[in-house]
């Protein structure tokens, strides 16, 4: 018999909308906890976005592996099943803007009152203090604000990425972490844990490492900000190559395996600092002479002398790479009633357990159940998944 | 000041290298733990990599040991039984590591095997590597010009979370369980932030999720204004709000040209690009802060795009980033607040030269243990 996953018996209730609280649940889900959300009949994501099959994919792939049920908290008898739900959770999250969840009479405080063994995470963008407290905040506008856009592109001015929710889900992986390390305090000091997790707050740690210079005394990054070159994508013949030389040693490989030993000759890029100091000419250097050949030569050749290189991808590509699912990247979940989507897994393995099957909720889906038998509502779901 | 600290005085072995594992040990120190930083005698290759080491090593005991040659590798061994948590490379320590929580009277609880070495398509693996492999690349720059790296590391950043996140569900297990054995991934924690573009392609000629096709616009830098840029948003049932700022930055015969369909103008709607110099044009003569403030009064969205200095320097930052500059010197601090109160901060601060530790870490071992 497998091992149980290792959240097997927690139980979280998210009241989150949109991509961060949701894709946190979602992983605590895939860690093995039992994961209900409570939403409106008309949670934004999946009635401003294309419709898909009766709900959208965004939907299905940021709440895997959850389970829904939809209230009107307006209404006293879906209020009674909420708090039903709430005061018999261990985990309570919700991403709000900040104070909404205190006037729906959700807020930390009350929770806590009623259910003083309660893990209550509250996301936001900016924070419930100070001049920016209360204003909405998605992804886009932290990238603008945090200086990840400033870090992008060919220009100072820096540009967002275009792929809009990245730091949404980061932020939606600290809250995981932070649940996770609220739930050991609990067992060491039993009283209600109450997480306040911003975009803010994440964006900021995502780019520590590149921020690390610059709060070491140094200058601040720009938008050619690298710990080592050559790293970057360098076009060739036919389709960009990815290739990163992280030492002495690499570069020498790297100047033998592309015919360029005068490169490992010049003072310019001898050392480490000098190449990162050197960085735009040598890349320039190292374009030229890539151009010469396709890419499928120079990912051969740079293998062959232990070069970290890889292809460029676009979705389709990257989608349809053997490795994607050989190395467990990608994997299909489960709609009822609607077929298939693709999706990340999980980003764990443990070692002797089975991951949890991947499926999706459709909005609502358990609301039956949970009138029916309030009472056991738990354990009725965590019967279903057994 | 909050001093939550639920690993508080937990031992920790990280034999990693690069960023991640670093990383991942790095934010496990902020939840209390002490951490062991366990190098080959060569030293992590990140040494060679500036303020970045530094920054995620600093605090931590840092030893060198040649886990090929037996005796050190036996003292790695016994120094992983002796660890609650052990973070270990994929290639380079994992065989140890994992010999070494089996060892009788280990009190190890979890093991989390990195592994940054790899990539679809590839050899090795790098933060850019892992963006390329993964298409994260082709979503910035100009439509026909070649991908771009994200300046951001972004794929480490999330495979550190991820390792993190394994080493604390091993602690929830019931004591006495055999240590759970983690395995992540950098291309995996990078495909986990793209989960939403893989089921919207998953009919790859079908863009079924949502921001349609924003893969094809210009490079997304807001909106121009005399010092710099600024986002523009509004919610769909904003109009006459929208059309109240149009109005007040004479836009009108713009807003009455686009007329119902003024919301696909803003935010990142599809007809941006073509708006975008109706909007800059009006807005060339504020400053980022009096733009801001003007989209703010009539109920849009807004913020300024900053440089890392600005953010870094900003009153909202003192209140929740990570990092922030305040009375002059570099503040450190987990994400988030505990009851309502800013965790503890740490000042930067070098990491220890390689093996600087050494003898300290295997003298800490248990009696008995450390010869």
């Amino acid at each position: 018999m497998s091992r149980k996953l290792p959240l097997t018996g927690v139980r979280v209730v998210n009241f989150g909308v949109g991509g961060v609280a949701p894709f946190a649940a979602s992983q605590l889900a895939q860690l093995g906890a039992t994961v209900v959300k409570i939403e409106a009949p008309n949670e934004f994501i999946m009635y401003t976005l294309p419709p898909w099959r009766g709900l959208t994919t965004t939907y299905a792939a940021l709440n895997a592996n959850c389970r829904s049920v939809t209230l009107n908290l307006k209404d006293d008898t879906d209020r009674a099943l909420a708090w039903r739900v709430v005061e018999t959770a261990d985990v309570m999250l919700e991403n709000f803007r900040s104070g909404a969840i205190d006037r729906m009479g959700f807020g930390f405080a009350v929770v806590a009152a009623r259910n003083p063994r309660i893990v209550f995470c509250s996301s936001s963008g900016f924070g419930r203090e100070g001049e920016m407290a209360g204003l909405p905040c998605t992804d886009p506008h932290i990238q603008a604000f945090s200086g990840f856009a400033a870090l992008n592109g060919r220009s100072q001015a820096g540009e967002r990425v275009r792929y809009y929710g990245m730091i949404d889900l980061y932020t939606g992986q600290r809250i995981c972490e932070a649940v996770l390390a609220a739930l050991i305090a609990r067992q060491r000091r039993a009283q209600p844990q109450y997480i306040e997790m911003t975009m803010l707050g994440a964006a900021t740690a995502l780019l520590l490492t590149q921020f690390a210079g610059y709060l070491g005394s140094g200058p601040p990054p720009t938008h050619r900000a690298r710990h080592v070159a050559p790293d970057g994508l360098y076009p060739t013949a036919d389709q960009p190559i990815a290739v990163t030389v992280e030492d002495n040693a690499q570069f020498c490989a790297f100047c033998n395996a592309i015919g360029r030993d005068d490169l490992r000759a010049d003072s310019r890029f001898v050392t480490a600092p000098a190449r990162l100091a050197n960085m735009t000419v040598l890349d320039e250097e190292i374009a030229r002479t890539l151009a010469t050949a396709p890419s499928d030569w120079w990912l051969v050749t740079l293998r062959r002398s232990g070069v970290p290189c890889a292809r460029a991808h676009h979705d389709h590509e990257a989608r349809a790479h053997v490795d994607m699912w050989r190395r467990g990247n990608l994997r299909e979940i489960a709609v009822a009633g609607a077929g298939t989507l693709q999706a990340a897994a999980p980003p764990w393995d443990f070692e002797g357990i089975d991951q949890v099957a991947g499926c999706a909720p459709r909005p609502g889906q358990d609301t039956d159940l949970l009138r029916r038998a309030a009472d056991g509502f738990w354990e009725a779901i965590e019967k279903e998944e057994r | 000041m909050s001093d939550w600290a639920p690993l508080k005085g937990m031992p920790v072995i990280e034999a990693c290298q690069r960023l991640v594992g670093p990383l991942a040990a790095w934010q496990l120190s902020f939840l209390g733990a002490e951490v062991a930083k366990v190098e080959p005698p060569t030293g992590d290759v990140a040494r060679g990599w500036g303020a970045v080491f530094d920054l995620i090593n600093a605090r931590k005991r840092c030893a060198a040991l040649d886990l090929a040659a037996p005796v050190e590798r036996a003292a790695f061994e016994r120094l992983c039984a002796a660890a609650e948590i052990v973070l270990a490379d994929a290639t380079w320590s994992k065989e140890a590591a994992l010999a070494g929580i089996r060892l009788a009277g280990a009190r190890t609880r979890v093991v989390v095997i990195i592994d940054d070495t790899a990539t679809p398509s590839g050899c090795g693996s790098s933060e850019t590597l892992a963006q390329a492999a993964l298409a994260i690349t082709p979503y910035i720059g100009e439509q026909c010009a070649p991908p771009e790296r994200l300046g951001a590391d972004l794929a480490s950043a999330s495979a550190a979370a991820t390792a993190v996140q394994a080493a604390l569900a091993g602690l929830l297990e019931d004591e006495g369980a055999p240590p759970l054995v983690a395995r992540v991934a950098i291309d995996r924690a990078a495909s986990a932030l793209k989960t939403i573009h893989w089921a919207a392609r998953s009919d790859p000629d079908r863009w079924a999720g949502y921001h349609v096709g924003a893969i094809t616009r210009a490079p997304d830098r807001g909106y121009r204004v005399r010092d710099g840029f600024v986002t523009l948003d509004f919610l769909p049932h904003q109009r006459a709000a929208w059309r109240a700022l149009c109005a007040e930055i004479g836009l009108d015969e713009f807003a009455d040209a686009v007329g119902d369909d003024w919301f696909s103008t803003v935010g990142m709607e599809d007809r941006i690009d073509w708006a975008r110099p109706h909007y800059e044009r009006a807005l060339a003569r504020f400053t980022r802060a009096e733009a801001v403030m003007l989209i703010r009064r009539h109920g849009g969205w807004a913020v300024p795009f900053q440089s890392p200095a600005e953010v870094l320097g900003h009153p909202q930052s003192l209140l929740y980033a990570s990092a922030f500059f305040g009375d002059g010197q570099a503040h450190l601090r987990l994400p988030w607040r505990i009851d309502g109160a800013p965790q503890a901060t740490r000042s930067y601060a070098v990491a220890p030269p390689l093996g600087a530790h050494t003898h300290e870490v295997l003298a800490a071992l248990p009696a008995g243990e450390a010869s």
